[in-house]
């Protein structure tokens, strides 16, 4: 090849380089290109099988009528639906029960679907408490779920745990000091949940709607009343 | 208008002498060069489009290909009226099958539009559903018969994004004394919220169950919810890049949306598990369980 002749054969390059190379680069090029373009058709993909999906419903015809097998399966069906009813009616309590709302801090006192007696409660403030080596810590919280009344005490006592003598930046006793125990403090009548969580009533009553208990539920006097005349021992109390 | 030579040697267009000018390099090596190199253009274009027809195909057309619905029990006969019979005897099996655990669950019955956060078989909360809206692939289901395998036991819950927080949480250090009690003896806070609430809670079965207030959102509550329902498509969507990265298809929401009042919405934040079981009643056409 003489000098200053240029590559012109079809095998080169544009640019002088070998075609090998100058293929190679564009399916490189391609690649990372069709990569990317892939990526996103991968994450649209959703919208696109969506529309799929609703001109399909749109086009596909409506079914037409039951076959007698059909129909027979369908009377089945039917009386199992009205069995599966009466089952499911059967697991609302015709015994008053209680239902305490720790969102709103309300509670009904219900008898099957009738609603017997309603008002403000205060439940727990979802407070962490934490002592302050950080070595014991409480969360302040009213328990959900199902729980049946185990006691009803009349004129309760309260045995003041732990956190009581923390919070408030005393020496914690010995588990029988008389100091533990105080009397007043929750009402006439105690509602005894289990795990130490009680329905019992309050020395404030400016607090009721309001979440600042340590996990137990407060009701006003005239509540607690209406609660001891319809709940008795064993009565299924509802916390959501 | 450049003349094209009639060999395949582009090299006269840029500079004959010189070499190639570094501003004019591609990812190509050379744009003009590419552009008049046909074997170039053609490795180009093949490269581009295998993995952008992998794509389509693995990611749109093999899952609408495949049975979304594969994944619960016998087939049913496709008529109306068996097909509602057996959606709302299927729905009235869930509700017994929830009860008999201790958890609160959510019970959807678009029917009578109604929802309620049940314990143990007792309704606890009851709310009206005002809005209702079925993803296409949902209606098709209930029309073809597919929803009724579908909804063929309780959903279990995943995962909830949310514009609110499922608990709040106060943080409290223990006084040293008597002393340093008294001084942080205050009167308790009042939480007042007013927050919009947006909720999409995702279900095993793909089922994707979106729940919005019915009073008008704000616009921070708008932001919030475009930011939750944004990050919620991108991680669905990243989560079925992986899928199919690691060989199995990827597989379409299947959404209910609904909507409730802020209150109800915010008590079904705050009182149901992370981990919540729902049964729902679909609408039908014919619903022989409807009274």
């Amino acid at each position: 090849m003489k000098s200053g002749e240029s590559n012109t054969s079809p095998a080169a390059g544009g640019n002088g380089k070998p075609a090998g190379k100058s293929v190679f680069r564009g399916f490189v090029a391609g690649l990372s290109f069709g990569l990317i373009a892939g990526l996103l058709i991968i994450l649209l993909a959703h919208p696109v099988r969506e529309g799929y999906d609703g001109i399909r419903f749109l086009l596909s015809p409506p079914d037409g009528a039951a076959e007698p097998a059909d129909r027979k399966e369908i009377r089945r069906v039917e009386r199992r639906i009205r069995t599966l009813r009466i089952r499911l009616d059967n697991l609302i309590p015709r015994s008053p029960y209680m239902i305490i709302n720790t969102i709103d801090h309300r509670f009904l006192i219900k008898s099957g679907r009738k609603i017997l007696h309603e008002g403000f409660c205060s439940t727990g403030s979802y407070t962490l408490l934490k002592t302050h080596d950080g070595e014991q810590t409480w969360l302040f919280k009213t328990p959900r779920g199902m729980f049946r009344v185990r006691d009803v005490v009349h004129k309760p006592v309260w045995r003041m745990p732990d956190w009581v003598f923390v919070e408030e930046g005393r020496p914690v006793p010995a588990p029988d000091a008389r100091e533990r125990f105080e009397r007043g403090v929750l009402g006439d009548y105690a509602f005894d949940l289990g795990n130490g969580y009680l329905i019992h009533g309050t020395l404030y009553p400016r607090f009721l709607g309001l979440p600042v208990t340590h996990g137990c539920v407060r009701l006003g006097d005239e509540d607690l009343k209406k609660a001891y005349t319809y709940l008795g021992v064993g009565a299924r109390v509802f916390i959501y | 208008m450049i003349q094209m030579p009639e060999t395949d040697d582009i090299r006269p267009l840029i500079n004959r002498n010189g070499p190639v000018p570094k501003r004019i390099r591609g990812l190509a090596g050379n744009r003009k060069a590419f552009k008049a190199n046909p074997a170039t253009r053609r490795a180009y274009r093949i490269a581009f489009l295998i993995p952008v027809l992998a794509a389509v195909f693995l990611s749109v057309l093999l899952p609408l290909l495949s049975d979304p619905w594969e994944e619960s029990g016998d087939p049913v006969p496709s008529v109306q009226a068996r097909i509602a019979a057996s959606i709302a005897e299927g729905f009235l099996e869930n509700c017994l099958t929830l009860s008999r655990s201790d958890s609160l669950c959510l019970i959807v019955d678009l029917v009578d539009s109604l929802a309620w956060i049940s314990i143990r078989g007792v309704p606890v909360r009851e709310f009206p559903v005002t809005r209702i809206r079925l993803s296409p692939a949902v209606a098709g289901g209930i029309r073809s018969g597919s929803a009724v395998r579908w909804i063929s036991g309780p959903f279990a819950g995943q995962k909830t994004w949310s514009t609110i927080s499922r608990t709040i949480l106060h943080v409290k250090k223990a006084p040293r004394d008597t002393l340093e009690a008294r001084r942080n003896l205050r009167e308790p806070r009042i939480p007042v919220e007013k927050a919009d609430v947006y909720l999409i809670m995702e279900y095993d079965r793909n089922l994707v169950l979106e729940i919005m207030q019915t009073e008008r959102a704000g616009l921070p509550g708008i932001l919030r919810r475009e930011l939750i329902r944004s990050g919620h498509h991108l991680t669905r969507s990243w989560r079925e890049t992986r899928r199919l990265f690691s060989g199995r298809l990827p597989r379409h929401a299947l959404w209910i949306r609904i909507g409730i009042g802020r209150d109800d919405a915010r008590a079904l934040r705050r009182a149901l598990p992370k981990r919540p079981g729902l049964a729902v009643r679909l609408p039908a056409q014919e619903d022989p369980g409807k009274e």
